[in-house]
């Protein structure tokens, strides 16, 4: 049922596939339908291949190699996470501009007539998305390679394999299915984003919907852009089904790749370093000391948005309710499948956490096509009821948002609680039932204590992500309901950088919470 | 008298597989005896203890603990009064070892911490009540696990499988430490096994099951020495077939005459069982065996060795005995220690 409800949206959006709008299509092919689909297309190729790129190698080095500062840049080559890439997007832009501080220093230097291509192009874009994006198949990759034993490496040298032809040929591939889930992740990320592609003017279908629903108020032109969204994610995860195929490699006993670390030597061994910190600068480092002293410069001159403070509190709270709704939708899904493993369960269960593939414009449109039935039905049956219209307007109040953040976010509250869950043996249920305990008692004297650690880690990854989204927070947030994120973009959009800093510094700091969060979930595995 | 735990028609067929797990299963335990299910994995032993336990609910069937229908009573799992050793122990990972040998107990005042403490004083691991689960070794949760299953006053104690997580060389001691502590502590108990030595340190009566099925029980010597069949007599430990036929004067097989009463008419086809002990092997370049192999035990040397007509039989010697690899022995039977088994 619950599920049921979350699902809806998606289904609404997918709906407008059935009734194409031929009128809208034609229209949109003659004037920007092309340029979307290429766009879009060769941000998601750019985007795969750079994550892909950065997140396998680092993930090889950190987990099977020894050189100075392994261990430092194992938890904080995880830092760029906590950049919303639209942050690191305007930040690159500020400051890679013609006006921006380093063409201005350059041009002091080398005279006036000296110019940068303009930042604002299709392979800035996918760098600096690759930057803020590495680190979900840099986490799958370094997991799945430190679990590979050391044997088949070695027995593949034994058999004559070269190091290089080795990790090629038998590490990689027993990698494979975790880099590919990684990737997945990032081009559904990129997919979505809004806020990175519209600072770099680049159109996509999300900006698309956008301007659409914006710019000329009409929803079936924005339904139809969203259907074509949810088939392009639906699509990134097909793809990611298909590679992954019957692969199954669970090789958890043995000797592991991190108990048996090769030291690097000879160039290698600074080298690799060195890679580490570049993309810890760029991704991270760099646009964080700019933002802090953004900021400052913001304040000095009092440029600091005077609302901050409520804006700060809309966020917060709106984090906070969507966050504690999310993680009680997944608890009631989590224990529903698991008391009662229907296989209708479990369906409902999938489609109700498919709302993580599916960008948070098309989730914003798709409760808004739901939310405004509803809105006619009520008026129209109460017309004819009570002769008089009950207007309850549920579209554009704040129960529209929350209910479009549980469907964008209830996959990561669910996966987060139900792996909780699972890590709860269930010879515990039944030592404890054997101990005398009711099936209540063994909730609440085994699986609440046990589970607390778990929905706080849903608790926060949901209220951040809330905090960090962008598109759907624009497209339906209440009038006047404005947000860090929202403030940011409309900062950035008059490409008022510095002004742009203090919100979204608040958000990275925000941000580091969670990462922090992973670091140390990852050094005491949970018993 | 009615038996302390009486087992009858059980049945149990697990959704989407084609054979039952369990299949017209009965035994009875008198109170005190510690009964072992033996046999290989998959034979249905580990159900047999969840159904009793309550965990999993059986087709058909009857199960009466000192007279009490379990099944038609539909009696859960925490009002059976029946304590549980799982295969992982299942200790509570965030609760002290005190705490989870409390679990189980309803009383709430001083004497608590005294009856805990007595109880892990009696499993042997007294020192270690504020310690939890994970700074413990894996033979200390095994004892936890037991302290836990008995505090409650149970008096049925099931073990799925106790020692699979202990290593080897702990594990005799710590089955000798069990059966200590079932006994002192007047507790029944039925253990699941698939190794054979814990049905020897453990047993009093042992259960041999096979296919959802009790093929035999009995105590351990019996069904050691005298098996109904040849899945009971290999599972019991190495044992070597011979091919006999009943005679007037006993049954005939290769290596002699056994002067016993086999039943049966003249000529009937049969088979001997015949144990390592009670074969003996002296080189004789007449002799009927030639040597394939050997295993050398530590204690004793098992000795490889085929017939002429085809039939290889395992042979125990002592370990000074050296035999040489194609030898000619001739072979020495006991049929004092022989069993006949139906073909």
């Amino acid at each position: 049922m619950l599920a049921l409800v979350v699902a809806a949206p998606i289904v609404a959006v997918g709906a407008n596939l059935l009734e194409p709008r031929w009128d809208v299509w034609a229209h949109l092919a003659s004037t920007v339908l092309g340029e979307l689909a290429l766009n879009t297309l060769w941000l998601l190729l750019g985007v795969g291949a750079g994550t892909a790129l950065l997140g396998t190698g680092l993930a090889w080095l950190v987990a099977t190699t020894e050189f100075p500062g392994r261990r430092f840049f194992d938890w904080a080559l995880l830092l760029p996470m906590a950049m919303p890439a639209y942050v690191v997007g305007f930040v690159v832009v500020g400051l890679l501009d013609y006006a921006g501080p380093i063409q201005t220093g350059l041009r002091e230097l080398l005279g006036p007539t000296f110019q940068l291509p303009d930042p604002r192009s299709l392979p800035m874009l996918v760098i600096v998305m690759s930057l803020v994006l590495y680190p979900y198949p840099y986490l799958l990759a370094r997991t799945a390679f430190a679990e590979q034993t050391v044997d088949h490496m070695e027995a593949a040298r034994a058999l004559g394999a070269s190091p290089w032809s080795a990790f090629r040929r038998v590490a990689l591939p027993l990698a494979r299915p975790a880099i590919v889930a990684g990737v997945a992740l990032a081009m559904l990320e990129a997919l979505g984003d809004f806020g990175t592609v519209s600072t770099f003017g680049y159109r996509t279908f999300t900006t698309a919907i956008y301007r659409v629903w914006f710019g000329m108020f009409d929803r079936e032109a924005a339904g139809q852009l969203a259907a074509v969204l949810v088939v392009l994610a639906a699509l990134v995860l097909l793809t990611e089904r298909l590679a992954r195929g019957r692969a199954r490699f669970a090789q958890t006993h043995g000797r592991t790749m991190t108990t048996h670390l090769r030291s690097l030597r000879g160039r290698a061994r600074w080298l690799a370093p060195l890679a580490c910190i570049g993309v810890l600068l760029a991704g991270f480092v760099v646009p964080a000391l700019t933002l802090i002293r953004w900021t400052l410069e913001a304040q000095a001159s009092g440029r600091v948005a005077d609302n901050l403070g409520s804006l700060a509190w809309n966020s917060i709270w709106l984090a906070t309710v969507a966050a504690v709704l999310v993680v009680l939708a997944a608890v009631v899904l989590v224990y529903g499948i698991r008391l009662f493993p229907t296989w209708g369960l479990r369906a409902a269960a999938r489609v109700a956490t498919l709302g993580y593939a599916v960008p948070g414009s098309v989730a914003a449109v798709g409760v808004l096509l739901v939310l405004a039935a509803i809105d006619q039905a009520t008026a129209s049956v109460s017309q004819r009821l009570l002769g008089r219209t009950i207007e309850i307007f549920l579209v554009g109040s704040w129960i529209s948002l929350l209910f479009a953040y549980l469907v964008r976010f209830l996959a990561p509250g669910f996966q987060t609680v139900e792996a909780g869950v699972g890590r709860i043996r269930p010879s515990l249920d039944e030592a404890a039932r054997g101990l005398g305990r009711s099936p209540n008692g063994v909730f609440k004297e085994i699986h609440a204590p046990l589970l607390r650690g778990s929905l706080l880690t849903a608790l926060v990854l949901v209220g951040l992500d809330v905090m960090k989204e962008m598109p759907a927070t624009l497209l339906i947030r209440p009038f006047g309901m404005d947000t860090l994120a929202v403030e940011i973009w409309q900062r950035t959009t008059e490409s008022l950088w510095v002004e742009a800093a203090p919100p979204a510094l608040a958000i990275v700091v925000a941000g580091l919470v969670p990462v922090a969060l992973l670091t140390r979930l990852r050094r005491h595995p949970t018993v | 008298m009615p038996p302390f735990l009486s087992v009858t028609g059980l049945v149990k067929q697990y959704r989407g597989s084609t054979h039952p797990a369990v299949q017209d299963l009965s035994f009875t335990l008198d109170e005190g005896e510690i009964l072992v299910l033996l046999g290989s994995s998959g034979c249905g032993k580990s159900t047999t203890l969840r159904l009793i336990a309550g965990f999993e609910r059986p087709d058909a069937g009857q199960i009466l603990l000192r007279g009490r229908d379990l099944v038609a009573g539909k009696v859960p799992p925490e009002r059976r009064g029946i304590g549980f050793v799982f295969q992982d122990l299942a200790l509570f990972p965030h609760l002290t070892v005190s705490a989870n040998v409390g679990f189980g107990l309803n009383t709430h005042n001083a004497q608590r911490a005294d009856q805990i403490q007595s109880l892990l004083r009696q499993c042997g691991v007294g020192r270690l009540g504020d310690r939890y689960p994970h700074e413990i070794s894996g033979g200390e949760q095994q004892r936890v696990a037991l302290a836990r299953a008995i505090a409650p006053a149970n008096a049925l104690i099931l073990l799925d499988e106790p020692l699979s997580n202990v290593d080897a060389e702990n594990r005799s001691a710590l089955r000798q430490e069990i059966r200590r502590i079932l006994k002192q502590a007047g507790r029944t108990a039925i253990v699941v096994t698939h190794d054979r030595e814990e049905a020897f340190d453990l047993a009093d009566r042992v259960a041999v099951m096979n296919e959802g099925r009790i093929e035999q029980a009995g105590p351990v010597e019996e069904v050691y020495h005298r098996p109904v069949s040849r899945t009971v007599a290999t599972f019991l430990g190495p044992a070597s077939f011979l091919r006999g036929t009943v005679s007037s004067e006993g049954v005939v097989c290769e290596l002699g005459v056994l002067s016993v009463e086999a039943g049966g008419e003249i000529g009937r086809p049969v088979e001997i069982l015949l144990r390592p002990q009670a074969l003996s092997v002296t080189p004789d370049p007449n002799g009927i065996g030639t040597i394939l192999g050997q295993t050398f035990r530590g204690a004793s040397r098992v000795y490889h060795v085929r017939l002429a007509s085809g039939t290889e039989l395992r042979c125990a010697a002592r370990p000074s005995v050296h035999l040489a690899l194609n030898q000619r022995v001739s072979i020495h039977a006991d049929f004092e220690q022989a069993a006949i088994l139906p073909l």
